[in-house]
């Protein structure tokens, strides 16, 4: 069932009305710079996410830094008869495919590099086009946002893995798995990415392309 | 909620009037298509099971193994708890600290709030109370990651079975167990709210 639009498109900001981040109640407000919170679940209520561009970039920046030493340390060093191996993220796929586990490598691929990597694409593209004002698609970005909201999480398989290999495996020298430091900044980028889309508020997508400023 | 109530939707904002929906669907926005949620409320039991029988198979995923190995005659298990000590003696206190939340804290306390919720819209009880655990419970939702941790642990069995002998422990299946259990029932928090809201 599709619902009516209010005879001029507009949005619920423009007429007064704030949309409950937590609970998603509808609620006039008085005034934009007051404080009001809000009737149902007694949280703060705003037209827009506060500094949401701002917070948004802050913590991409903060990931695409983390990124780069998340992938050049090893993130677990794997010991076997003496013999030391550090894995970087990439090695330890290449490894799984050495091994033949090409679905295990697939899986590992597309929730260590494909996830995090297309997460901060996807978030530039939408932080640039809201502050570009485009009215390019507008549908489809929203349904992105909405897209690599959900998928992020699936980044920490990695982080599990090697957290039950490291209590598992300690032999000594016959075999033993350590975490390496690579581990702590990839788990970084996963988590500063999952804030980073909490704090854009997809809003904005739609308040550019009314041109409208809020 | 009345019919053709005023609503702003929550993803792109457009004013709009809802029609009551009928039961089993939902209004969706008429610029963007998101669901809406203005018509259904929550069922309380089912809810109030889902949380007792995920805490239950939480008490099994953590007291009991998830793998198990076996290499020149050592028999070695690891819990989940195992995970989060091993990274802490390593100094890796940030990953430690990273695991116990995502893999522990959050999924108890969820299902903690989810059944607190429960019993206390469906006994009536002080609205200030049941809105705080409903808060808990939806603000905790996002940082629970069983299934997740379930991948995790099948990505670790992989990489052990060249090396070693590897036997599932039963906590890998109350892992499995939660996250079919999850995907099954989550439902929306927009019908928690409805309830809460029918608490007036
Ligand atoms: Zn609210
Ligand atoms: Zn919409």
């Amino acid at each position: 069932m599709q619902s009516t639009p209010a005879p001029a498109a507009t949005s619920g900001a423009a007429a007064g009305y704030a949309s409950c981040r937590t609970c998603h109640a509808t609620v006039g407000v008085r005034d934009a710079r007051a404080r009001q919170y809000c009737p149902v679940c007694h949280g703060r209520l705003a037209l827009r996410v506060p500094l949401s561009l701002q917070r948004t970039w802050a913590l991409l920046l903060t990931a695409v830094i983390c990124y780069v030493p998340a992938n050049l340390y090893p993130i677990m060093t794997v010991t076997r008869l003496g013999r030391g191996q550090p894995d970087t993220i990439v090695s330890g796929i290449v490894h799984l495919v050495h091994d033949g586990q090409w679905p295990i490598a697939l899986l590992v691929f597309f929730a260590s590099i494909v996830v995090p990597v297309a997460k901060i694409a996807a978030l530039v593209l939408l932080l640039v086009s809201v502050q570009g004002r485009w009215r390019w698609r507008v549908a489809e970005r929203a349904r992105l946002y909405r897209f690599i909201d959900v998928i992020g999480r699936w980044s920490m398989i990695d982080i599990f893995m090697i957290s039950i290999l490291v209590a598992l495996v300690h032999l000594g020298a016959v075999a033993n798995v350590s975490p390496g430091l690579g581990a702590a900044f990839f788990s970084a980028v996963v988590l500063t990415t999952m804030l980073a889309a909490t704090t854009f508020d997809p809003r904005l997508l739609w308040d550019a392309a009314d041109d409208r400023p809020r | 909620m009345a019919a053709s109530a005023v609503e702003t939707c929550p993803e792109c904002d457009l004013l709009q009037r809802v029609p009551a929906a009928p039961a089993g669907t939902d209004a969706r926005c008429a610029r963007c298509g998101v669901a809406l949620h203005v018509s259904p409320r929550s069922d309380l039991g089912r809810d109030a099971a889902w949380a007792l029988t995920t805490l239950v198979l939480l008490v099994i995923a953590n007291a009991f193994p998830i793998l198990e190995f076996e290499l020149n005659g050592r028999r070695e298990a690891a819990t989940v708890v195992d995970g989060v000590i091993a990274f802490w003696l390593e100094q890796r206190y940030e990953l430690a600290l990273v695991v116990l939340a995502v893999a522990v804290v959050a999924p108890a306390m969820h299902a903690a709030s989810v059944l607190a919720r429960s019993w206390l819209i469906a006994r009536r009880g002080r609205r200030a109370t049941a809105r705080n655990w409903t808060l808990w419970s939806v603000r905790l939702a996002p940082w629970g990651m069983t299934e997740v941790y379930l991948l995790g642990a099948l990505v670790a069995f992989v990489k052990l079975d060249d090396l070693a002998s590897v036997v599932v422990g039963p906590a890998l299946y109350a892992f499995a167990a939660m996250s079919i259990l999850t995907a099954w029932t989550s439902t929306h928090a927009a019908g928690v709210w409805a309830r809460l809201r029918d608490l007036e």
